[in-house]
């Protein structure tokens, strides 16, 4: 066993990325959840649909990317509120089987339509960070090399996008395409700290909206005791479907931020993420926001550091890769042994 | 038709009769359904039946005790590479694996229940989700001789030893007619495995009518009243969860053994779906219902497959993912209009034809039954009538439609022709029943109408169930005659003579045709088989069976003692039906005292 403590940070920063994108899919499910105390299990393939109505637009259509973003989660938001509306509430939120039972024939139509209309094959999306103009003006210059004599191949190994030469001028072309910044020895990509920020601003704006609107006000109310704002006079299923369509906004904008480090878009993409977006809402308790974004965090640094970095790299058991899943699954385990309302979810207590 | 055709007192001795019919044409069809099947369907038929061990495992923690598992693919995933490891690494037989894999299901099933069922909520369906989709990576790890053991991403194939415990098990088949070959192999797993289902469908049905299975009911019911009345809720919900699991792993081994052949792709998260598909469908919370599902998936998936529908620029086709959409659909649909599955729409349409009376704890029948009865203005010899009518006209209408040459349009059709078998016997007692009330007096001043009615449904019903019968025994007749000349037809092997339409079919067989060995033929095959060529022993055999002059299919000839077979079912069946019909219906009057009694009860009434 040896402690490569100088890979470490490089893990960490990986763990952090991924963690939120499961942050903002958990989000997703707490924000369903803390509507009609259900948990989404389409929320995966929603989040699945933004992602190809961002690859249509974008791609497709040749739209602007971020533009083709918030585009796609404004349709998904209207997506998520659609099915509230005609699916979900018909049913006594009380009795979970039949909404769980519509979850899952909608999880397994969208994933079927998808796959049926494109296929089960990954289609690449451009880098929302990587060609981003203002801050990452070496994307200029690596087109200025390819166009050049100098052949320059773009490089895409799962994390990195790096750029790499001839022999000739590898100087040249390292520099141009770089596309990472260098913080305590690891490559931290133009990608992660990206997400950070889309993240960041994007919860801002969720806690503006929950925080300082009517609408927002009308959730927290439902979210707290539905009876009771309706009693109050608040229109309990138009707040339900609100509720929805923020819950869709968030899986879209997981899915397509997590959609280049996939290299592309699939019908399949968001299964396994889905599971650990649980784990995370599991984790940080099902009906917290806060702690959602935090156990996706957590969730993904375990995956990165506990996993990768000390399984794999320190331990030397290769196997553990396969066993990041597990990872995710044990750790629902242990939470509801151990606490089962999570780090900051409300105990339920029930008078009969 | 408000009131129902027919009333009886449960336990009665014309309840009684009902049951064993139902339950006797039920079990009959069961056993003997391998012997008019094609191996593929069997393999089919295989299939559904261990969906259905699966779906009734499902069924108790789902239906029973109303906590969700959406993870019985991997409980399923176990049971089948334990038992693909054990028999192919340690060559152990299948019987002494039903135990380790029951442990083992149980074992697991505690530790994935446990943290989950401590708190009320959706937490199991939480864990369940993550639990399927972990399982599929998991049979890849190197570490520990897993990989070795379950296949890794390959898979992990069986089958030589499945074969061989089969083929040295199948000689005690062997007496029986048409178990012989590729289709005695099939036939016997098909038989094992349906022996092993009925088991746990008892032991279901029994733990259910338990102390036990009273609790963990009363947990779906109100979980904090069952609390108040003392039920364990952590350790019931467990040792439950715990039994689904073991039942599930079961399910697995039952897989196994029909498949021979396990791969960690085929138990992922949709597997699990489709079990949860099964049960809604069939009927949550019915044993009934759990059997109808799992045949559903199978044989549904089935049809869905052959789907095959242009649109224009865009042709929808079954065959791809568009399957899994059609399911989620018919999920959605079901939950939403039909709730209670397939189970309860039976259960709808059977208390309409027949209504059991509880009884008192001191026997009696609670509610009089001419409170039941619609009184002297009866309908329901009018209902009988037009039955007796709807049953021939369906039988035209299937007739005109077995033309079509559509699978879907053919199977609607057979239902069609199928139905008079149904309804005839239902006419025919509904008559008697409608006649004996009138004799009795029970049907007032409306005797002598309620009388000729009954009488006249009841003649039509006979007659046109003994017409069926009667064309259905012609053609065993006829088909027995057939296959004599065609065991006639011969090639030597070896200076021993081959009957050559068992050879045409296990040639069928050989190619992996699906379908009847006519139909393999008239593919026009060619190539070689044992030594013969295809299309050769393919022309001696249809001289041989068109020599007999009779459009009998193909698949009544090719196992020689199927034809015998369907003649003796035939008469059995006719025989059983009459007996009932004519022997509890027409020559005794079950109970003329009590008749007589409401009789003098109801004109002191009118007095």
């Amino acid at each position: 066993m040896e402690w490569q403590w100088d890979v470490l940070p490089q893990f960490a920063f990986n763990g952090l990325r991924e963690g939120a994108v499961f942050a903002a899919v958990a989000l997703a499910l707490v924000l369903i959840f803390k509507a009609t105390t259900l948990i989404n299990f389409a929320t995966g393939e929603l989040a699945m649909l933004g992602a190809f109505l961002m690859y249509i637009l974008n791609v497709e259509q040749g739209m602007w990317l971020w533009l083709s973003i918030v585009l796609a989660m404004l349709i998904s938001a209207g997506i998520g509120a659609a099915v509230e509306r005609a699916l979900v509430r018909p049913f006594d939120p009380d009795d979970h089987l039949p909404v769980v039972l519509i979850t899952l024939g909608l999880f397994l139509i969208v994933n079927a339509v998808a796959g049926d209309i494109w296929d089960y094959q990954l289609r690449p999306v451009n880098e929302p960070f990587g060609t981003f103009p203002s801050w990452a003006p070496s994307s200029q210059e690596l087109k200025e090399v390819a166009d050049g004599s100098i052949s320059c191949i773009k490089v895409s190994s799962g994390n990195f996008v790096e750029a790499t030469a001839s022999a000739a001028d590898a100087t040249t072309c390292e520099l141009a395409g770089r596309t990472y910044w260098t913080i305590l020895n690891a490559n931290v990509d133009y990608r992660t700290i990206g997400t950070w920020v889309t993240l960041a601003v994007a919860l801002a704006a969720l806690f503006m909206v929950l925080g300082k609107t009517k609408a927002g006000l009308a959730f927290r109310a439902v979210s707290s005791s539905a009876e009771s704002a309706r009693l109050v006079g608040v229109n309990t299923g138009r707040t339900l479907g609100f509720g929805w369509a923020l819950a869709s906004v968030f899986g879209t904008l997981g899915a397509a931020l997590v959609a280049p480090s996939l290299n592309g878009v699939n019908p399949n993409m968001m299964q396994f993420i889905l599971i650990y977006a649980l784990a995370g809402a599991a984790l940080g308790g099902l009906d917290s926001l806060g702690g959602a974004i935090i156990g996706g965090i957590v969730v993904g640094l375990i995956k990165g550091v506990v996993v990768s970095w000390f399984f794999v790299q320190v331990m030397g058991w290769a196997f553990f890769s396969i066993l990041q899943l597990a990872t995710a699954f044990m750790l629902i385990l242990v939470v509801l042994l151990f606490r089962p309302s999570g780090l900051f979810g409300t105990r339920r207590i029930e008078r009969v | 038709m408000s009131s129902p055709l027919i009333v009886v007192s449960k336990g009665d001795r014309q309840h009684r009769q009902w049951n064993t019919l139902y339950w006797g044409y039920a079990i009959a069809l069961a056993i003997l359904v391998p012997l008019v099947l094609q191996p593929f369907q069997i393999g089919r038929m295989n299939r559904a039946i261990v969906m259905i061990v699966a779906v009734l495992a499902v069924n108790l923690v789902v239906g029973f005790n109303g906590m969700l598992a959406l993870g019985h693919s991997a409980f399923m995933g176990i049971g089948a590479f334990v038992t693909a490891s054990m028999v192919q690494d340690e060559s152990w037989d299948y019987w002494m694996i039903i135990p380790l894999v029951l442990v083992l299901g149980f074992a697991v099933g505690v530790v994935v229940g446990l943290p989950a069922l401590r708190v009320k909520g959706l937490y199991l369906a939480l864990v369940t989700i993550a639990q399927a989709a972990v399982f599929p990576t998991l049979v890849n790890i190197d570490e520990l001789g897993i990989a070795e053991r379950t296949g890794g991403p390959n898979g992990k194939k069986v089958e030589e030893e499945v074969d061989r415990q089969v083929d040295s098990l199948s000689g005690y088949f062997e007496f029986l007619p048409g178990v012989d070959g590729a289709r005695g192999a099939d036939a016997y797993r098909y038989w094992i495995i349906l022996f092993i289902t009925a088991l746990v469908v008892l032991l279901v049905r029994n733990i259910m009518r338990s102390r036990a299975g009273r609790a963990v009911l009363a947990i779906r019911d109100n979980e904090a009243g069952a609390a108040v009345y003392g039920v364990n809720l952590p350790m019931y919900k467990t040792v439950n969860f715990a039994l689904s699991a073991s039942l599930g792993s079961l399910a697995g081994l039952l897989w196994c053994l029909d498949k021979g052949f396990v791969a960690g792709q085929d138990f992922t998260f949709l597997l699990a779906i489709e079990l949860i598909i099964g049960l809604v469908i069939g009927g949550v919370g019915t044993l009934q219902g759990s059997i109808l599902g799992g045949l559903f998936v199978v044989w549904v998936r089935d049809l869905t497959k052959r789907i095959s529908i242009p649109m224009g620029f865009y042709t929808l086709d079954g065959d791809g993912p568009l399957s899994n959409a059609i399911f989620g659909l018919i999920l959605i649909l079901f939950t939403f209009f039909a709730p209670g599955g397939i189970a309860s729409m039976v259960t709808a349409v059977q208390k309409r034809i027949i209504q059991v009376v509880p009884l008192t704890p001191a026997g009696d029948p609670i509610t009089p039954l001419e409170r039941l009865d619609p009184g002297p203005s009866s309908t329901r010899s009018t209902w009988a009538l037009r039955l007796a009518v709807i049953g021939p006209v369906l039988l035209v209408i299937g007739w005109v439609l077995m033309n079509v040459d559509n699978l879907i349009v053919g199977v609607f059709a057979f239902l069609l022709r199928f139905a008079i078998v149904v309804l005839a016997p239902i006419v025919v007692f509904v008559a008697m029943n409608e006649r004996r009330a009138a004799r009795a007096g029970l049907r007032g001043e409306n005797a002598d109408a309620v009388t000729s009615r009954a009488t006249l449904a009841g003649v039509i019903g006979v007659l046109s169930f003994a017409y069926v019968k009667t064309f259905a025994l012609n053609l065993a007749l006829r088909a027995h005659h057939v296959t004599h000349l065609a065991r006639k037809a011969v090639v030597v092997d070896g200076g021993r003579e081959r009957p050559v339409v068992p050879l045409v079919s296990e040639a069928a067989k050989y190619n992996d045709f699906e379908g009847t060995p006519g139909e393999f033929c008239s593919s026009g095959p060619g190539g070689e088989f044992n030594n013969w060529s295809v299309d050769e022993i393919c022309g001696i055999a249809s001289e041989a069976i068109e020599a007999g002059e009779t459009p009998v299919g193909w698949w009544l000839i090719a196992w020689p003692t199927q034809s015998l077979l369907a003649l003796v079912l035939s008469l059995a069946s006719v025989a059983v039906t009459l007996l009932v019909g004519f022997r509890f219906f027409v020559f005794s009057n079950s109970d003329p005292e009590h008749a007589k009694a409401k009789t003098s009860e109801r004109q002191d009434a009118t007095a």
